[in-house]
Formats: structure tokens, C-alpha cells, sequence
């Protein structure tokens, strides 16, 4: 990511795809990509991208033709970063590390808070699941959702959500990331050749979704000092676990706090603080990180060979 | 600011969409006839040149 300006490409760095339509001059046209926890790919289709494209080409035709360029876009790059500057001169510096980045200055600052993990908040949390192969129009609306209640319903088209145009789910998803965490986000479609308009009214806590797919949560502590792979669920069943209950194996690396705290590899973590989990691995390892602090004491519940067992373990921070 | 040549290391790629082609290809980008570019500066200055607008991708690997 080194000299890219991120005032300009601005977008989720935990992706591993993202696309911009833009002119030479720098106006942005829209953008592609996006994923959820399920799948890094589930949410992208040629179609969606020809899709996209065409709104872009379509963009590129009407504004080419009216004036001049818009102003140039402030210069931000990662190398600003106080983290960046103490890496080596030719260190790649990934996407994901945008994120790592920014989150250690606003914690050098003391103005980081966990609020800050919530980014690119999907439709889905609004009541609205978009078409991937077309990235604007509205497959479905839930019940009792901001988008109900601002009388949106499947087959719209929408035109722009916190005002940036849509023509894709990385459109809708980057005014959904600019939009407050409580209050009010203005939303326009089209149905039956009408431009409809309204707000999405959208409570705290909206932004929530499953992060733990994001690779820049790995260096946010505490971490749960156990790793493992799930349980299948034939495994579950045989050990008489439900079948979305937390299982899985503690693996082959075996933490210094974890071995100092008697785990041992193979044991099965099934739970934290006798708390009943119904969660993935990975899941998990987010689970720790929203919910505890570095020097927190938790109890593991753990079964080996068939037997319950509790094990303490202090939720120390990582070495510089 | 000057942009520098950007690192291949993040695989960004850029290409200059052809106005109207795309509708019609059944191909997807990043096959052997698209054209790709990755210094940011030169696609500017070929967009310009052609009047096409830009298409960029990032692509990182972990």
C-alpha cells in the first residue's frame, strides 16, 4: 500500500479484492468487492462487476461531457503512519495493515475505542440483501428493519445511501461506512421508473456484524492464547455437544500461556467462564478480543479423553 | 504529491475500460487480452490521452 492515497482508496482493507471506476482527473465513479464471514468471494460475480462497470461507463459519459476536473484529493498515504515509518524501507506494507496502522496511533492517542472495529457494515444490518449480480437492486427487505420502515421493498433500485451513488455492494456498504452509528442515513431508489426517497433510521449498535474474518483482528489483544480447528460436527455428536456449540481442538502450537496454564494439545475448548458458546473457532477468537482485557484471569472449559475440566489462564499481552 | 510507482507486492492493477466493450465481452478482467498497468501516473496520463476512465484493483494477499 506504499504511496497509495487513502483519502482516494479509501475502502475495507481487510479485503483481498477491491476495485474503482474513476476518471484520470480522480473522480470517483463507484467501486466493487466486498465479503461477509462465510466466504472471501460469496458476494462477487462477473455480472455484478460487468454491472457495476456499466453504471461507471455510464458516470464517465454524462460528467466527461460537462466540465472540468474536480479538485485534487488530499494526500493521505500510509506512510504517515508511525508504525509505518519503523518498518524497513522496502517492507511490504498489505492492506490489512492500513487498518493495524491507524488503530495504534488512535491507541497512542488514547482515542481508540471498540467502536472503531465496526466498519463496512453490511445492508443485511439495515434489512436490506442486495442482488449480487446486480449490486443496487434490493433482493429482499426483513421485517422490522430500518429499511421497512423507510418503505423500501425487494425489486427497488437503489440510487444512493448517505448520499454516495450505488451501483454496487461496495457502493452501498461505503455510505453505510460513512453513516452515524445512531441517527439518521438518507436513502433514494428507483421503482417503476419513480425516484422515491426516505431515511433509513437506523438504532445504536446498528453497525455490529461478524468480524472475525478480518485479518487486521489478529493484532488486537487480548488474545485467547488457545487455537485450534472446530469440531466436525460428527465429533460434536459423539462427545454429545450440540451441534453450533464452541468445540474445537486445541492444536499442535501450544501457547506459552496456555502450556504454563495446563492445556494441553487436543484438549477440546468448549467454553470461557462456564459461558455456553454458540460459535466457530474463529468466532471465538473475536469472542475474547470484544469481550476481555489484557490481564483478565478466565477459566476454560475444556473435556480431554472424555472428562470435564476447568483451567485458569491469565489474558497477558503479547511481547513487544 | 508525485505518486511513486506503486508495489507490484499488493497487486494493484490497473486497466483503462473500453467504453462499451465490456457489455458485449464474455470474458472476465484479467485475462490475457485485458491490459494491465501498474503505474498509477502512466494510467493516468493514457486515460487522459484516450479519454477512457480507469479501472483499479487491489488484490493483497495475507
Amino acid at each position: 500500500m506504499r504511496g497509495v492515497n487513502l483519502n482516494l482508496f479509501d475502502f475495507d482493507y481487510d479485503l483481498t479484492w477491491a476495485g474503482f471506476f474513476l476518471s484520470a482527473n480522480e473522480q470517483m465513479y463507484g467501486r466493487y468487492g466486498g465479503r461477509d464471514a462465510s466466504s472471501a468471494d460469496g458476494q462477487m460475480s462477473l455480472a455484478g462487476l460487468r454491472h457495476a462497470m456499466a453504471a461507471a461507463l455510464a458516470t464517465h459519459r454524462r460528467i466527461s461531457n460537462i466540465g472540468p476536473a474536480s479538485p485534487p484529493t488530499a494526500v493521505q498515504t500510509v506512510e504517515q503512519y508511525p508504525a509505518a515509518q519503523r518498518r524497513q524501507a522496502d517492507a511490504c506494507i498489505h492492506c490489512h495493515h492500513v487498518y493495524d496502522f491507524r488503530r495504534e496511533a488512535l491507541q497512542t492517542a488514547a482515542k481508540w475505542r471498540l467502536d472503531e472495529l465496526w466498519v463496512y457494515p453490511f445492508p443485511e444490518n439495515v434489512g436490506l440483501t442486495l442482488d449480487v449480480d446486480e449490486g443496487d437492486r434490493v433482493k429482499s427487505v426483513a421485517d422490522n428493519s430500518p429499511a421497512a420502515a423507510a418503505g423500501l421493498r425487494a425489486g427497488d433500485c437503489l440510487q444512493a445511501v448517505n448520499g454516495v451513488p450505488t451501483a454496487s455492494l461496495a457502493d452501498v456498504q461505503y455510505g453505510l461506512q460513512r453513516s452515524p452509528a445512531q441517527g439518521i442515513i438518507p436513502i433514494t431508489w428507483m421503482r417503476a421508473g419513480k425516484m422515491l426517497a426516505s431515511n433509513l433510521d437506523v438504532p445504536s449498535g446498528w453497525r455490529k456484524t461478524d468480524i472475525s474474518w478480518r485479518w487486521s483482528l489478529r493484532g488486537l489483544e487480548p488474545s485467547s492464547w488457545v487455537h485450534g480447528d472446530d469440531l466436525t460436527s460428527e465429533e460434536k455428536k459423539k462427545l454429545g455437544l450440540g451441534e453450533r456449540q464452541l468445540a474445537f481442538f486445541q492444536g499442535n502450537f501450544l501457547s506459552i500461556p496456555a502450556r504454563q496454564a495446563g492445556i494441553r494439545q487436543n484438549d477440546v475448548i468448549i467454553g470461557l467462564d462456564g459461558k455456553k458458546l454458540e460459535m466457530t473457532a474463529q468466532q471465538f477468537q473475536a469472542f475474547v478480543k470484544l469481550n476481555y482485557k489484557l490481564g483478565d484471569h478466565v477459566t476454560y472449559n475444556l473435556l480431554r479423553a472424555g472428562m470435564r475440566l476447568d483451567v485458569s489462564l491469565t489474558l497477558i499481552g503479547r511481547p513487544p | 504529491m508525485k505518486a511513486r510507482h506503486l508495489q507490484p507486492g499488493i497487486a494493484l492493477s490497473i486497466t483503462l475500460i473500453l467504453a462499451g466493450a465490456m457489455a458485449t465481452h464474455a470474458h472476465g478482467v484479467g485475462q490475457d487480452q485485458t491490459n494491465w498497468l501498474t503505474d498509477y501516473e502512466q494510467a493516468r496520463k493514457v486515460a487522459r490521452a484516450t479519454g477512457k476512465p480507469l479501472f483499479i484493483v487491489f488484490r493483497c494477499q495475507h
